[in-house]
């Protein structure tokens, strides 16, 4: 090829071309066609190179400009608009279920094959209004009722994240298996109806025949029959019952917030705050809290959250959990950023609690260190840490434990404050944006604490 | 729930397509803070005139006039010993690009398979000079080679990725 082109070429990538160079190079790319291809083909090389890398700006950005026309309508569309959880069927992944019947059904994400018929490939499927009947290749057939949070894993075997099925099983899909949490149920031919919480809780009901429920974490088995049911919690199998006792789900019941004994604090909530920081960025109101691990000053981002006590009003923390509805932000790619660990800590010099939630800078950012993953180790407590598995795009995250119940029972002043890292890196500099749902997203959860009390 | 759906659209329309309007920018302005700043603008004017895209059209080309536009915009905005080059010879080089997209687009994609078959250290630089954006004189620096040496190895880089990208397209 042209010698004399490629020169100039490699001028304009570093950035040293001088004006008369230039106007050469124009000359040669103008007359002749050959040249111009060449000059194309080779910038664009170099182009592909940065572009991985330009444009990881917060979709936020630009959607918090006004849409023309259309003023009266942009508050309600704003956080939307960035908050967005798209789902992507992989291409050329075989179904493994179909789409059989939807009511009503509004799905999160542009991409989901919403028409009756449709084939499910193995993904996250999310139902935020409607009753869909998902019939999988096995010949089992789920119920799946909004708002629901289930993941395709094969024909014989689902993952409800969140929300509430009902399972038919004939007996040429015996076998099949539901997991939430640490709970295997495995049908036996039957129907059966389970609720999952979101955060590792669980309750079967067998409407007919017979399911057997497994323990993970403790390797507690059980085997339950028509008109039986049980409650799975996190650490172990809660209690096992008969539905006549209770004909509704006992689950909904337990973690409901207003339940005495038991307490439940968005975020949202009276002096509650979140937002996240990023250098050269003010976000007010983000409906996704954004968290990224990088070498990028620029594109560091630690989310902050306050949640307001005083409905505790002093009394004794049993136990308590942290939850975040992790939220797809189009930002970034994930096959470069492999499990991400993230890590809490909480805010122990409550001096810093009066914190901003409006443009809060990095630099004014409750105890927040210079490093993508850094807090002020004099004034925070590391209360624990979760992982989301590379390629999620929802699921609710958290932590639990005496770390965090001892936080909350030292707190004096009616406010925490909790600052969430990501402590994993990304593998290129065009990772993953990792994003929570905030307290202005539209339709997933705010940050919460869930607090039992002590008897 | 229009208002949604509409924003909706937008955001996953702008996902697909960002990568490859990203690389048109860049081909058109290689200075890489003036394209990060131009991406910029074209995806809030892209927002705000999303009203008069007619959806199942075209996004892609939709969005690269949009982007071409403000690559003039911006270029105005710009003195005039700034500018490398002629309107004319953006216009020239824009028509070039339309007329082989498809054949672009499958190179970029090839493009990380080929970044993979470079010898670890190679990737190295690459990484610097592209990811993390540095100048030739900080890639020196924190490579432990001259800054010659730099721009040597950068071009013969380059030279190899568009070697194997052409490569592979042809031979798919």
């Amino acid at each position: 090829m042209n010698e004399e082109l490629e020169a100039l070429c490699d001028k304009l990538a570093d950035e040293t071309l001088t004006p008369e160079e230039a106007r050469r190079l124009e000359k040669l790319v103008l007359e002749n066609p050959e040249m111009r291809r060449a000059y194309v083909e080779r910038m664009h090389v170099n182009a592909a190179l940065h572009g991985e890398s330009v444009g990881d700006r917060p979709l936020a950005d630009v959607v918090a400009q006004p849409q023309r026309r259309t003023r009266r309508w942009l508050l309600a569309v704003v956080p939307l608009a960035a908050a967005i959880a798209l789902w992507f069927a992989r291409p050329g992944s075989p179904a493994v279920a179909t789409l059989v019947a939807s009511k009503g059904c509004r799905w999160e994400g542009g991409a989901l094959p919403t028409e009756p018929g449709a084939h499910l490939p193995a993904g996250r499927l999310r139902l935020t209004e409607g009753l869909a009947t998902i019939a999988f290749a096995s010949g089992a057939e789920v119920k799946l009722e909004a708002p629901a949070d289930l993941e395709l894993v094969s024909a014989m075997e689902a993952v409800l994240h969140r929300g509430s099925l009902v399972a038919h099983v004939p007996p040429r899909a015996r076998g099949f298996q539901v997991r939430s949490g640490d709970t295997t149920l495995i049908d036996h031919g039957t129907e059966f109806g389970l609720t999952a919480d979101g955060t590792g809780g669980s309750e079967v009901r067998v409407l007919d025949g017979l399911v057997e429920a497994r323990h993970g974490r403790t390797g507690e088995q059980l085997r339950l029959a028509t008109g039986e049911g049980a409650v799975f919690g996190q650490e172990k199998i809660l209690s096992r019952g008969s539905m006549a006792d209770s004909p509704e789900q006992l689950l909904r019941a337990m973690t409901a917030p207003t339940v005495v004994g038991d307490l439940a604090v968005s975020s949202s909530f009276g002096r509650g705050r979140a937002t996240f920081v990023q250098r050269n960025v003010s976000a007010t109101a983000p409906p996704v809290l954004l968290v990224k691990n990088t070498q990028q000053p620029l594109w560091m981002r630690k989310a902050f959250v306050a949640f307001d006590m005083s409905t505790l009003r002093g009394r004794p923390v049993a136990s308590a959990t942290l939850s975040f509805a992790l939220a797809a932000t189009g930002l970034g790619y994930a096959s470069f950023v492999p499990d991400a660990e993230f890590a809490i800590y909480g805010v122990t010099d409550e001096a810093l609690d009066g914190w901003q939630e409006t443009g809060l800078a990095w630099d004014d950012a409750p105890a927040n260190g210079a490093g993508p993953a850094d807090v002020d180790a004099a004034r925070t407590v590391r209360l624990g840490s979760f992982v989301v598995p590379q390629g999620a795009v929802g699921g609710t995250f958290g932590i639990g434990g005496p770390e965090l119940a001892s936080f909350l029972a030292r707190d004096r002043d009616g406010v925490v404050t909790f600052v969430l890292v990501r402590t994993t890196r990304e593998t290129r500099l065009t990772g993953l944006v990792h994003g929570f749902a905030g307290n202005h997203h539209p339709f997933l959860p705010p940050p919460m604490l869930r607090i039992a009390l002590s008897k | 729930m229009v208002d949604q759906d509409k924003a909706e659209s937008f955001v996953y329309l702008l996902a697909r397509h960002e990568r490859q309007v990203a690389a048109y920018v860049l081909t058109l302005v290689p200075q890489r803070a003036d394209a990060d700043d131009i991406l910029q603008e074209a995806k809030v004017v892209m927002w705000r005139h999303f009203a008069e895209f007619t959806p199942g059209t075209n996004f892609g080309a939709w969005a690269r006039k949009i982007a071409f536009n403000q690559i003039l915009t911006f270029r105005k905005k710009r003195k005039r010993d700034h500018l490398h080059f002629s309107e004319e010879f953006l216009h020239a080089v824009a028509d070039e690009i339309e007329s082989s997209l498809p054949s672009l687009d499958e190179r970029q994609q090839r493009l990380g398979d080929c970044l993979a078959k470079l010898q670890t250290d190679h990737q190295e630089i690459v990484r610097l000079r592209y990811d993390e954006g540095l100048g030739i004189e900080e890639v020196a620096g924190r490579s432990g080679r001259t800054v010659g040496a730099v721009y040597r190895l950068l071009s013969r880089l380059r030279a190899q990725l568009h070697q194997c990208v052409g490569r592979t397209v042809e031979a798919s």
